[in-house]
């Protein structure tokens, strides 16, 4: 084995020091890039579904992180959604509306989901769709 | 007029892409080209070492052009290098064992084996340059970037063991939603795989 701290290319082991391998200094950020797909709805009393919107979400949920630590957020440009915890949150973005161009029917769907969310007491049901397009798999009940 | 020492004999360059708007248009085509004719018959041209450097470090496209003389004194064909790739490995290879004898590159010269470069003919030579070149020089100038950083290294890089430093989960938590950056320190690198 060579010696540790060196490399070699073309078989010629290191001189200039540039090439050795020292510990860099440096930061870490992460830019999530595997969004779930999430779709939102809206359930009355009965737990029939009134609307429905789909947004990309992301979660932090691991293996020995307490669970009052887990995350999971999620936005379609006008609404957001956000899970800490036992608590969820959710917003609808008006303020946007008036700067960012929407798609339309996204803005419809969301306009709708919102006024069903009001009228039918903040009752929802998230479904995350997991990577082989299943969304009965995991979902989640919250009451506003 | 100053002679040119370091091999570029002509700088080729196009004309703009006339489709774009003159602040949006992308950089035009250009390439370094060194003339090395040779005589029919003649199996390989030497290079000095030194020029294949500068041409090689170039970020633009690179090319040594060989006019393959006849017996009348008249170009018989054309055959081309481009130094990318193979060739761009061989000049690195050289230059690096030229370090380690303390050998001067001016003094070294490199041999182009004419049946490994492209035979061309007259009317040719210009649509090659320009397939060779491509057409995104900013792509080109980063991929050639890259290749020089890496070309020949005989493993993928070092291997660090890091560690985090953090005032509460909630920072970890936050990090891996993309919304806070975290210090990081790293340990003596491991040994390398080959």
């Amino acid at each position: 084995m060579r010696p540790l701290g060196r490399r070699t290319r073309f078989g010629i082991e290191a001189e200039a020091p540039e090439e050795f391998v020292l510990p860099p200094t440096g930061r870490v950020s992460v830019v999530p890039q595997d969004y779930e797909g999430w779709l939102v709805e809206v359930l009355d009393n009965f737990g029939v579904p009134q609307a429905s919107v789909e947004l990309k979400g992301q979660t932090v949920a691991l293996e020995g992180l307490q669970r009052e630590h887990w995350r999971s957020e999620a936005t379609n440009g006008i609404l957001t959604f956000s899970l800490v915890g036992y608590k969820a949150t959710v917003k609808f973005l008006a303020a946007d509306m008036l700067h960012k161009p929407h798609d339309l029917d996204r803005l419809i769907a969301s306009v709708e989901f919102w006024q069903s969310l009001v009228a039918c007491g903040g009752r929802l049901r998230i479904l995350k769709q997991d990577c082989n397009g299943d969304q009965s798999a995991r979902h989640r009940i919250a009451k506003l | 007029m100053r002679l040119d020492r370091t091999g570029k004999d002509f700088v080729v360059e196009w004309k703009p892409d006339g489709e774009w708007g003159f602040d949006t248009r992308p950089p035009p085509r250009k390439c370094q080209v060194q003339i090395k004719s040779t005589r029919l018959g003649s199996r390989q041209v030497r290079v000095k070492l030194s020029a294949t450097e500068w041409l090689a470090k170039d970020l633009a496209p690179a090319f040594i052009l060989c006019p393959v003389i006849d017996a009348e004194d008249q170009v018989d064909h054309y055959v081309g290098f481009h130094l990318a790739n193979y060739w761009l490995e061989r000049i690195l290879e050289r230059l690096r064992k030229a370090a380690v004898k303390r050998e001067i590159p001016s003094h070294l010269s490199i041999a182009l084996t004419l049946s490994r470069g492209q035979r061309l003919e007259s009317r040719g030579v210009r649509a090659w340059l320009e397939n060779e070149c491509g057409a995104d020089m900013a792509r080109y100038a980063a991929e050639k970037a890259l290749a020089l950083k890496t070309i020949g290294y005989d493993d993928d890089g070092p291997e660090y063991i890091m560690t985090v430093t953090v005032g509460s989960v909630s920072e970890i938590v936050e990090c891996l939603m993309g919304e806070r950056e975290l210090d990081a320190s790293f340990g003596t690198p491991h040994p390398l795989r080959n």
